[in-house]
């Protein structure tokens, strides 16, 4: 399994096997960055679609803080270890997920609601939880994170397809 | 409404461009990937130094030459063997030779790449088999490269200060040899032990402390002047044994699992490697060979990627003929690297030109790309300029 996500993430991310997380001695599919950007950005796509929380231009500018981290971090302005580069990731990830997801919150089901704690705590746990899996975990772990960077990169992908549709949708009716 | 609708797309737009130049910027980001250390030859004297590849240009500069000459009269440089390589921070280049052809002195040029600074020479003194330890890049950890010294003692110098330190490795019943972890994190050992019973630990050595760690221990004779090769994270060792045949026969251990052999005999032919890696997945082995057809002169030079557990062999000839005149070590001057995500291969045939031989063609000296990720395995030829000294008849 894992090497059929290894050659489906080599279109996505550089793998370099120096820069990747070995859980249990099983290399992941991707790079530490990529790894904490598509878990990152799977928990936050869940968030959204569960919760709803309310995008408020704080929330933006706090998540655009986060697209911003990647410039000192991405490009090595920064001293990296292999926990920050998945933190930047995971903290990239989750300000990808709110921006693409600022158009559909009109047309995704439920209430909005006002920012809760509980998303707060969600960041927070997916920050602590994947570098340390990816760290001390075993065999099941690297299973678990490769499994949930491909639901993030599979929710990446519809994130796109629902704002290119809704752009087009928007074109031919305004 | 309208406001509203631009405003949603302004900021979809602001994630989805940054998502798209994370994308593109990840695969791009490796310096060992976009360029290339390889053997040259340098000027009309036959010095052999080391360019440098940008395979986003697809041009080339030679960036160092040691020149050193067999004797006061001689006016042709002595083949050097020199061996460069990134350090990991892709700043600063090492590039490690003998002093003298046939000399045991052993040298190492720090040289800034990309950024001002001085070039740092550092010259070791004779070290035991010092041919030996330019077969494989020399472990870096931090600013710190490791050499031995004796089969027993091993050198730590630190590139910034010049600050050498020997110390003891085990005790006279015991041979050292050190291998580089990827990234300069650290430094693997292989320890062959003579007592109670013959065996080879393989573990990992503290840059600091210089204890010692083992991972895989086995009682297997490695065919000498063969490869020797382990994964990034040094839990997997592979190399060449004689199998049941007498044939060449690859065995990969790891800790805690049964040993995985499988036979490399070509029919028809004796084959010889250079070395070996393991891919990024681990799943095969990429190898450089020297292939003989039997009862006859020349070898064909090449890479195998050899799938585990099995699979066929895939060969790629890169050197259809070359006469090597007997010299069984022929296949260790021709050495394969892989790029960091593992779609590429390179081999140099530099040190091929070296050989006496009188059939080696000036068509033939060059810096070969193998792309993995093509199903016919495209070859590119980068050409490396052969001094008309070397440059034999056949070839003309």
């Amino acid at each position: 399994m894992l090497e059929f996500l290894g050659q489906c993430f080599a279109f996505l991310c550089g793998q370099n096997p120096e820069h990747t997380w070995a859980p249990g001695g099983l290399l992941l599919p991707c790079c530490q960055r990529c790894l904490g950007l598509y878990v990152g950005a799977g928990i936050a796509a869940w968030l959204h679609w569960r919760f709803r929380p309310e995008l408020s231009s704080r929330f933006l500018e706090t998540h655009g803080i986060f697209l911003l981290l990647m410039a000192p971090c991405g490009l090595h302005w920064l001293p990296q270890n292999p926990v920050l580069r998945t933190i930047s990731g995971v903290l990239f990830g989750f300000g990808v997920v709110s921006f693409l997801w600022v158009p559909l919150r009109a047309w995704a089901p439920g209430a909005i609601a006002p920012v809760r704690f509980g998303y707060g705590i969600a960041l927070a746990a997916t920050l602590m939880l994947t570098p340390l899996l990816a760290a001390i975990g075993g065999t099941l772990a690297a299973y678990g994170l490769a499994g949930l960077a491909l639901f993030g990169a599979a929710a990446l992908a519809l994130l796109v397809l629902a704002n290119a549709s809704l752009a087009l949708f928007q074109v031919f009716h305004l | 409404m309208k406001t509203q609708t631009a405003r949603n797309a302004g900021l979809a737009l602001v994630g989805l461009l940054a998502l798209t130049i994370y994308i593109l910027a990840c695969t791009s980001f490796s310096p060992d990937d976009t360029k290339v250390l390889y053997p040259a030859f340098s000027g009309t004297n036959g010095a052999v130094g080391v360019a440098v590849y940008d395979r986003e240009s697809g041009r080339s500069e030679v960036l160092f030459v040691p020149v050193a000459f067999e004797d006061a009269e001689s006016q042709v440089a002595a083949p050097l063997l020199v061996r460069a390589q990134w350090l990991a921070d892709g700043r600063r280049i090492l590039v490690t030779w003998l002093g003298e052809s046939k000399g045991q002195s052993l040298n190492l040029a720090l040289i800034p790449w990309g950024v001002r600074g001085p070039i740092k020479l550092f010259s070791l003194g004779k070290i035991e088999n010092g041919a030996t330890a330019l077969i494989m890049p020399l472990p870096v950890a931090g600013d710190d490269v490791f050499i031995m010294q004796t089969q027993q003692h091993i050198n730590r110098l630190d590139l910034k200060t010049g600050t050498r330190t020997l110390h003891r490795l085990g005790d006279e019943k015991s041979k050292f040899s050190l291998y580089p972890a990827p990234a300069d994190k650290g430094v693997f050992y292989l320890e062959q032990r003579e007592e109670p019973e013959e065996h080879f630990v393989f573990g990992r050595l503290d840059p600091d402390s210089f204890a010692l760690t083992g991972s895989v221990t086995f009682t297997n004779k490695p065919d000498d002047g063969s490869f020797f090769t382990y994964d990034p994270l040094g839990q997997r060792v592979a190399f060449v044994e004689k199998g049941p045949s007498g044939g060449p026969q690859l065995v990969v251990l790891e800790r805690g699992k049964p040993a995985l052999t499988r036979p490399l005999e070509i029919k028809g032919a004796q084959v010889r490697f250079g070395n070996a890696v393991f891919t990024p997945n681990g799943g095969a082995l990429l190898a450089s060979c020297q292939k003989q057809p039997a009862d006859q002169a020349r070898s064909s030079f090449g890479l195998l990627e050899i799938p585990l557990p099995a699979g066929p062999v895939l060969e790629t000839t890169l050197i259809p003929a070359l006469e090597t005149k007997g010299d069984d070590a022929a296949a260790l001057y021709f050495q394969v690297g892989l790029s960091h995500d593992g779609k590429t291969a390179a081999a140099a045939s530099t040190y091929l030109a070296c050989l006496e031989t009188n059939t080696f063609k000036p068509e033939d000296c060059a810096l070969f790309f193998v792309d993995l990720s093509d199903a016919k395995r495209k070859v590119t030829r980068v050409p490396i300029s052969l001094p008309a000294e070397r440059a034999s008849p056949a070839g003309k």
